[in-house]
Formats: C-alpha cells, sequence, structure tokens
C-alpha cells in the first residue's frame, strides 16, 4: 500500500522553544493513524502543521506524494475537526455543514443531496435548522465531523475529538467513528493522550513526548516490545526495577539496587540498567508449564477488586510492585500481611 | 425577622425614590403630549407635529445627522480596530487610548473650539484655501453636527467592535480555511457575522447619543433638529406648549428602541459561549512594510482626529483673539483669571456631583444586595427601572422634571421646587445611577454568597457584613462607579439646562455652554472646558491607579454598552 502522507524532518520552534524535533513519519493509505502521548508534547502543533497552520523550521510533508509545505491551508485537501469543534455559532447545521461545498461552489441540488447523505452517516438527520448552541457537546461534536467528512477530504485529522465528551458517549463514539473509518475507507490521523482508546482504535500508534517521536508500530507490538522506558510506562501499568546486570558463568544476573537477584535476564551492553515487569507476568501459583519459573517470597501490601482481575501491591525485598491475578470464583484470595510465593519468567523480563 | 424587615424597608423607599424622581416626570410629559388646551386627552399634538414643515424637517435631520454619524465613526472605527485585533501591532496601544476619549470630554464642549479649527474660516480650511484653493465644508450645518458629534462617539463603536474581534476564537477562521475558504469570502461569512453584535452595540450607543444630543447643535447654531426644538419650545414658549413634549416623546421612543436594538444585538447571540479554548482573538498577521506605513498613517491621521477638540480647546482657553487665522493672535492667561473669579461654577459641580455619585453608590449597592441576595417579591423590578434611565434622554428627564415639580412651591421661599439645586442634584443621581448599578451587581456577583453565609453563621450582624466583608471586598467596584457616575455627571448638560434658574446655582457644563454663546465669552468658556476635561481625566486616572495599585483587585469590566 502507499504511503499517504509523509512527514520527513519536521523540526517547529515556537521561539526559542524546540516543539517538534526531527519528526519522521509515514502513514499508509486508509490506516487508523494515532499520535499518542502526554498533554504538551506537541501532538496538536503536528496537525496543525499538516493542516497548513504552522510552519515548521525544516523538513517536508507530502501529501498523495506531493510536497505540500509551501501550499496555504486552503489548499490542502486536508480536513481537520478541532478539539473545541469550532462550529459557527451564527450559522444553522446546515449550513455549518454545506459550507465546505459552497466553498468549492458545487450546485444548490448537489449541496442538498450530499448534506443530507452526511447528516444520516453522523446520525443527525432532522437537526439540519437547529444552531450550535441548541445541541448536546455529542452532538455538536458530530456536525464538525459532518462539516469536514463532506469536501471528502484526502486525510482526516482529528484532535482528541473524544476528550469533551462523557464517558459513556466516548465509549459509543469510538465504536462510531471505527464504523465510519471502515464504511468511508479514509485516512484518519487521530490524536489522544489516552492509551486505551488508542490501543482500542488504531491500526498503528505512533507515542510522541517532549516532541520526539519515541515509536512508531501496531498496538500490540508497542505493548510487547517498547523501545524505551517512557513507550512502555505510556501504554500500560508496569514495575520498575533499577539495578545492574553482572555476568557468571556464562549467565547474566539482575542485581536490583535493594539486593534482589533475578537469574537469567537478558544480556545488556551497560552494567547499570531498569527492569521491566509486567503485572500480570508476576505469578501467584505456579503456573502449569515447561518453563522454569524463579521463586521469591514477598508479602501482600493491599489488594484492589478490580472485577476481572485482582490487583495486589506487594512488597518484594523492599520493592514495590503490582501483581495481576486474573478473577475466578473459586481463587484463593490473600490479605495484607500475608506472606506469599511469587513467581516469574525471566524470559518476560524487558531490560532497559 | 427584624433586618428582612428593615430591607424591605429600604427597598420600599428607594422603589418611591424611583418612582418620583423616575417615573412619574416621564408620565407627565407622555401625558402632556396627549393634552389638547382645555385639559382632554387628544392626539391632534402628534398630528399637528407631523403638519409642521419646520418639525417634519427637524425629525430628518436628528435621523440623518444620528445615522450620518453612526457612518462617519465607523469610518473612523473600523480601521483601528482592524488594526489592533488582526496585526501584531505596537500601535495598539495609542488606540486603546483612544477609547477613554468620549468619557473625558462631550461633544458640546469641544464644538466651538472645532468650529474655529475646521469651519469655513478655521485653521484647516485657512491652510487648505492657501495652499490648494480649496475649502472643505465639514462644519456647514449638520455637516458640523455629524462631524463633531462623529470624533467624540466613534470610540463607543472602537471598544465594542475590538471586544467582539478578540471574542472570536481563531479556530472558527482556521476551520473556515480548512474547508476552502479565504480572503475575502471569509471575511465575510465568518469575521463579519461573528462581530456584528459589538458593532451593532457600539453603533445603536452611537445613534441614541447623537440623536439626545441638544448641547452641541444647539451652539453650531444648528435649531432644525429635534433636541433643540423642544428645547427652544419649552424654553420660550412655556412649560405649558405640548409641542415640546410632543417632540420628548419622539426622543424617549427613538431612543428606547435603539436601546433594544443594542440589547437584543448582544444578549440574544453571545457567541463566546461557544468559542472556548484556542488562543482567542483571530489569527494575528505581521504588516507588510507598505501597511505599517499606512497603518500608522491612517492612526495618527484619526488621533488628530480625535484630539483636535481637546487642542483646539487649549488653544481657546489661551488665546487673546482667534478668527481668520490658523492659531490664536496672542495668547493670555486673562480667561483663567475670569474663571477664577467665577469659581463657583466649578464649587457647584463638584458638590453637585460628589453628592450624586455618593448617592449612586449607596443606592447601587443598596439594589444590587436586595436584587442578587433576597428572595423579595419584585426585586427584579427594582432593578429594571434603576436601569431604565440609560434609554432616557436627559432632556426629557429634565423636562418631565420641569413639567411634575414646577407647582411645587418651596416653603422657606417663594421658588419653585423644580429650580432648587437639590433638584440638579437628584436629576444627575438617576441618570448616572445605571453606571454605578452596572459596577456594584458586578462586583458583588464576584463575591461568594458563602463568605456572609458563614460570617453570617458565627454570629455577626448583618450591617457587620456589610461593613467588615462585603464593602472591602467590593472596593473597587464600589470605587469604579463611584467615578464612572461622578465624571459622566461633570459634564451632564442636556437634563440640567431645564433646571437651572440663577447662575449662581449652576454648574460647569451650564458654564461652559452659556459662556460659549458669545465670541466674547468662548476663552473663558474654554478655560471651564479645560478644567472640566481636566477634573475628569483626573478622577478616570485616579480609579485606575487606586485599583490597581492600592486594592490589587481586577477592575470590573467597564466595557462601554447599554
Ligand atoms: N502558540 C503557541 N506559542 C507558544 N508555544 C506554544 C503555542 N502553542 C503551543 N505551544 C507549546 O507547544 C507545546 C506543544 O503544544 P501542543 O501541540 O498543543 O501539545 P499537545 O496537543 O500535545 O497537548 C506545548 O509545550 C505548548 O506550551
Ligand atoms: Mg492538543
Amino acid at each position: 500500500m502507499n504511503n499517504i502522507v509523509e512527514i520527513k524532518n519536521i523540526n517547529l520552534f515556537y521561539g526559542n522553544n524546540h516543539i517538534l524535533k526531527d519528526i519522521s513519519i509515514e502513514i499508509k493509505e486508509k490506516d487508523f493513524f494515532t499520535f499518542l502521548g502526554p498533554s504538551g508534547c506537541g501532538k496538536t502543533t503536528l496537525l496543525r502543521l499538516i493542516a497548513g497552520f504552522e510552519k515548521s523550521k525544516s523538513g517536508e510533508v507530502f501529501i498523495s506524494g506531493n510536497e505540500i509545505s509551501n501550499l496555504n491551508p486552503w489548499e490542502r485537501d486536508v480536513g481537520m475537526v478541532f478539539q473545541n469543534y469550532a462550529l459557527w455559532p451564527h450559522m444553522s447545521v446546515f449550513k455549518n455543514i454545506s459550507f465546505g461545498l459552497e466553498e468549492k461552489k458545487f450546485s444548490r441540488s448537489e449541496i442538498n443531496e450530499r448534506v443530507k447523505e452526511v447528516l444520516k452517516l453522523v446520525d443527525l438527520t432532522g437537526l439540519s435548522e437547529r444552531y450550535p448552541y441548541q445541541l448536546s457537546g455529542g452532538q455538536q461534536q458530530r456536525v464538525a465531523l459532518a462539516r469536514t467528512l463532506i469536501v471528502k477530504p484526502k486525510v482526516l485529522l482529528l484532535d482528541e475529538p473524544l476528550s469533551n465528551l462523557d464517558a459513556k458517549l466516548r465509549i459509543q463514539m469510538r465504536k462510531e467513528l471505527l464504523e465510519m473509518h471502515r464504511k468511508l475507507g479514509i485516512t484518519i490521523i487521530f490524536v489522544t493522550h489516552d492509551q486505551e482508546e488508542a490501543n482500542s482504535m488504531s491500526d498503528t500508534i505512533a507515542v510522541f513526548d517532549k516532541g520526539i517521536v519515541q515509536q512508531i508500530g501496531k498496538p500490540i507490538d508497542l505493548y510487547n516490545n517498547p523501545k524505551n522506558l517512557f513507550v512502555a510506562n505510556f501504554l500500560g501499568t508496569t514495575n520498575i526495577i533499577d539495578g545492574s546486570v553482572y555476568k557468571n558463568n556464562d549467565e547474566n544476573y539482575f542485581k536490583s539496587s535493594k539486593g534482589l537477584i533475578i537469574k537469567n535476564v537478558l544480556s545488556y551492553n551497560s552494567s547499570e540498567c531498569k527492569i521491566l515487569l509486567r503485572p500480570q507476568n508476576l505469578y501467584l501459583e505456579k503456573p502449569n508449564s515447561e518453563i522454569l519459573f524463579q521463586e521469591f517470597e514477598a508479602k501482600i501490601i493491599s489488594k484492589e477488586f478490580l472485577g476481572n482481575i485482582i490487583r495486589y501491591i506487594i512488597n518484594l525485598n523492599d520493592h514495590i510492585l503490582i501483581l495481576d491475578t486474573a478473577h475466578e470464583i473459586n481463587r484463593k484470595i490473600y490479605n495484607s500481611d500475608e506472606i506469599i510465593k511469587i513467581y516469574l519468567d525471566s524470559k518476560k523480563i524487558k531490560t532497559f | 425577622m427584624f433586618k428582612n424587615f428593615f430591607l424591605g424597608l429600604t427597598a420600599i423607599i428607594i422603589g418611591l425614590f424611583l418612582i418620583i424622581f423616575l417615573i412619574i416626570p416621564i408620565i407627565q410629559v407622555l401625558y402632556v403630549s396627549f393634552l389638547d388646551p382645555s385639559g382632554n386627552l387628544t392626539v391632534s399634538n402628534f398630528y399637528d407635529f407631523f403638519k409642521s414643515q419646520l418639525f417634519r424637517e427637524s425629525l430628518y435631520n436628528s435621523f440623518y445627522v444620528a445615522i450620518m454619524s453612526v457612518l462617519l465613526s465607523s469610518i473612523f472605527a473600523i480601521p483601528l480596530a482592524y488594526f489592533t485585533t488582526r496585526f501584531n501591532f505596537k500601535g495598539s496601544v495609542i488606540i486603546q487610548v483612544l477609547g477613554f476619549i468620549p468619557l473625558i470630554m462631550p461633544p458640546f464642549v469641544g464644538a466651538i473650539a472645532m468650529k474655529l479649527l475646521f469651519g469655513n474660516n478655521g485653521s484647516i480650511n485657512l491652510i487648505l484655501n492657501d495652499w490648494f484653493g480649496f475649502k472643505i465644508p465639514f462644519m456647514e450645518g449638520l455637516n458640523g453636527v455629524i462631524f463633531v458629534e462623529s470624533v467624540h462617539y466613534f470610540p463607543f463603536i472602537l471598544v465594542n467592535l475590538i471586544s467582539s474581534l478578540n471574542n472570536i476564537d481563531r479556530s472558527m477562521e482556521e476551520s473556515a480555511q480548512n474547508l476552502g475558504s479565504r480572503g475575502l469570502r471569509l471575511f465575510r461569512r465568518i469575521i463579519l457575522p461573528l462581530s456584528m453584535p459589538g458593532y451593532i452595540a457600539g453603533a445603536s450607543l452611537v445613534f441614541l447619543k447623537v440623536f439626545d444630543d441638544l448641547g452641541t447643535p444647539l451652539l453650531l447654531n444648528v435649531n432644525n433638529m429635534l433636541a433643540p426644538q423642544a428645547y427652544l419650545r419649552i424654553s420660550t414658549i412655556g412649560i405649558n406648549d405640548p409641542m415640546g413634549y410632543v417632540i420628548c416623546v419622539i426622543l424617549l421612543a427613538v431612543s428606547i428602541l435603539s436601546v433594544w436594538i443594542a440589547k437584543i444585538s448582544l444578549g440574544g447571540k453571545d457567541y463566546s459561549m461557544l468559542q472556548k479554548g484556542g488562543a482567542g482573538g483571530i489569527l494575528k498577521r505581521d504588516f507588510l512594510p507598505y501597511q505599517k506605513k499606512l497603518a500608522y498613517f491612517v492612526i495618527f491621521l484619526i488621533l488628530f482626529l480625535v484630539l483636535s477638540p481637546h487642542i483646539a480647546l487649549t488653544l481657546l482657553s489661551f488665546g487673546t483673539i482667534w478668527s481668520f487665522s490658523p492659531l490664536p493672535d496672542d495668547y493670555t492667561f486673562g480667561h483663567y483669571k475670569t474663571i477664577f473669579q467665577n469659581s463657583f461654577y466649578i464649587k457647584n459641580t463638584l458638590i453637585y456631583c460628589l453628592i450624586a455619585a455618593f448617592l449612586d453608590i449607596v443606592l447601587a449597592f443598596l439594589i444590587s444586595y436586595i436584587v442578587l441576595r433576597t428572595k423579595f417579591k419584585g426585586r427584579q423590578l427594582l432593578d429594571y427601572i434603576a436601569m431604565s434611565s440609560v434609554a432616557v434622554p436627559g432632556l426629557v428627564l429634565g423636562v418631565g422634571y420641569l413639567k411634575t415639580f414646577y407647582s411645587v412651591q418651596l416653603p422657606w421661599s417663594d421658588k419653585s421646587l423644580a429650580f432648587w439645586w437639590v433638584m440638579i442634584v437628584i436629576v444627575l443621581t438617576i441618570r448616572r445611577l445605571p453606571y454605578a448599578l452596572r459596577a456594584c451587581s458586578a462586583a458583588l456577583m464576584q463575591i461568594s454568597k458563602s463568605l456572609e453565609e458563614s460570617a453570617e453563621s458565627l454570629g455577626a450582624k448583618k450591617i457587620t457584613i456589610f461593613r467588615k466583608i462585603l464593602i472591602p471586598l467590593m472596593t473597587g467596584g464600589l470605587l469604579t462607579g463611584f467615578i464612572t457616575s461622578f465624571s459622566t455627571a461633570t459634564v451632564e448638560l442636556s437634563a440640567t439646562i431645564m433646571l437651572v434658574s440663577q447662575q449662581s446655582d449652576a454648574p460647569l457644563a451650564y458654564a461652559i455652554y452659556s459662556y460659549m454663546q458669545t465670541p466674547a465669552g468662548r476663552g473663558p468658556g474654554a478655560s471651564f472646558g479645560v478644567i472640566g476635561v481636566i477634573i475628569v481625566a483626573l478622577a478616570t486616572f485616579a480609579t485606575q491607579f487606586i485599583i490597581e495599585k492600592k486594592f490589587k483587585q481586577k477592575k470590573p469590566q467597564t466595557n462601554i454598552n447599554l
């Protein structure tokens, strides 16, 4: 498949602040591509750059192979839905939605036709004479979406589209967005700071921090093989222990800052390092398997019942760790201050 | 219980005060306009009004002048508003200062001085004639009124327009660009409609002020307009001549209409709510070099126009003889000597306005407290009545007072109640109450009720809560209300002109007006004008300073609107 968007070595400054640092991203046609990162990391800025509202100091943006870095926003054919929706308060829903087609000098009949179509798509049929202030947040968002979709842009840019909705509506809109993406076969660049949202919706995620792309990949790959601690931390709950790795009898040992020793970890080229343990890779009972599990003694500090899992906070050699077990009806539940055995498979430990 | 009784009594007393000094005089005016000579109700007075050639012409002229003033003001205001909000521009500071001008000097004060600068034989035309051989009739007839009013009142449009442009979030424009719109089309479809409410609010305010203005046309000797006609009828033919009242009713109706238009244009569509987030204000750009020069040229031209009444007034106040020459022949302190010999005018003004402003904030504090903090029935009505005086032209109120209180005699002298100086104070109080009330309500609204409630639960009495909590917290608002009332009362003419029967009771504005009428009086008249401007300017800057430096309170929004 072809790349529809290519971003090459973008550097962008606000005054002396280096906001985007050498960003390069390729986005495939029809992809649901997500920019994920904490607030202030530059996601909106990059989106605005693609839409033509910001100028970079260096680097280029290509759409369908054509360089667009020097085109004006109105010449770019990318549709942006703003985080605050930016509906025009003085225009009815119909007027808001038909604006783009009117600017492109479509005929009245075609405009009416397409407005009707898109209203149906976003499930707003019958509200076309309302004004934005007469709509709920969710409806406003649909109008904003419809207003952009109607001009059939090559790429759809969505800046935290779900962040202003309440929790329930957010889940529903996720589904609807995916549905729409599938139905229209459009390329979407989706911005969010919510990893769960990103994981559940995206084909591909680019994880951002401090204006730098940390890693690009499929959600599962990012989870399984994070390139650094930031990505690991951002995509799910983790336990991190710092210490060092040393070699003994051709085996790699990890020794933590508090004296915990784990055998058989992956080698690491510098001795100072951190290891990463997912909570679900720590076990309270020795699993039935061929794998050699290492056994440790630990103390339960507290437990949290999360429905499908029970989350224990444990003290392992003075390291405070999180341990998740699947909740099943007959499984033993441990209480605070109980001394327990835990098991881990050193192959599942990542070293950074 | 007791404190509620006391507050209730206060509410009733304030209500009565407003009824006697605002409602009844207006009803009187309405009533007389419908009376025939034998005292029966009739509409024939209105029929007579429209039959008269002079009155039809005056009606037409008043509308013409008001509309043209709105247009000319717009020509001054729109480019300035555009420069400040659209471009990264240092000149913005100058433009913001311009917003103050109409507050510190009403148009009638500068009218004569403007004539000396822009009249047929004024400085500018003499120079134009010398250099280019033609003159521009800036000040001929109605032109003069339009010109003077616009130069003074365009900031009302400017300030409202700027604030409404600053309320347009940049994403409004960006989303239009994103959908393929640009340039003039984008401006027409997005920026223009979104800035309309502010523009209309400012424009209707200018319209209202110009339509009601009495002093400027009188001083420029333009008598064929409505306000001067009403004044002349009543002051020459007498207070029982119905024509004066008919005109007042028309003035009142137009005035209410334009306030109403301003209200709905602002109230119905508060666009700012829907545009939260983003950086605020429309997209800013940098000027190209030639645009920058052009912008500065326009700004300095308008600045010159705006300051010209002040410059001319100052020259006039120091000049000996000034006619048929670009500048006065010679300079003197003589005029200022004259005014210090007649300093009672200044003293009167200070006394009247200080009392009026004080009454205003006391009333405003009590009204806003009653409206916002009690549950009395009809408390909202109190607020409406008090605020409604913005829609009543000063002249109409003055005429109403004259009619209502003329026949009441003071017990200790043979004078009529209408001509007692206290009436001037009261009319000023009523006229300026809305300014104080708005400032007070805004300040009180920012104070959380829980502050009072917690004090109350600790056993504090109402009066202690007033003294120890509300008043200190509201200082900024109270002070702003006080100064705004005071400074705008200082230069009030149209209501008081009806109520002055002897020079020794007359305020400063009246002195400026009466001195300016004769060529010999212009110098002293201008000096009085300068004194007035200085008083108002000092008061304005003092509030600014005190509020910002001492109280560290944010100045309540004194956006100029209705
Ligand atoms: N107009 C601006 N001027 C200066 N700095 C800005 C501007 N807009 C954003 N920034 C800064 O750029 C950084 C990235 O902002 P943004 O792209 O909005 O982050 P995100 O959308 O990821 O939360 C932030 O540190 C922000 O403070
Ligand atoms: Mg953002």
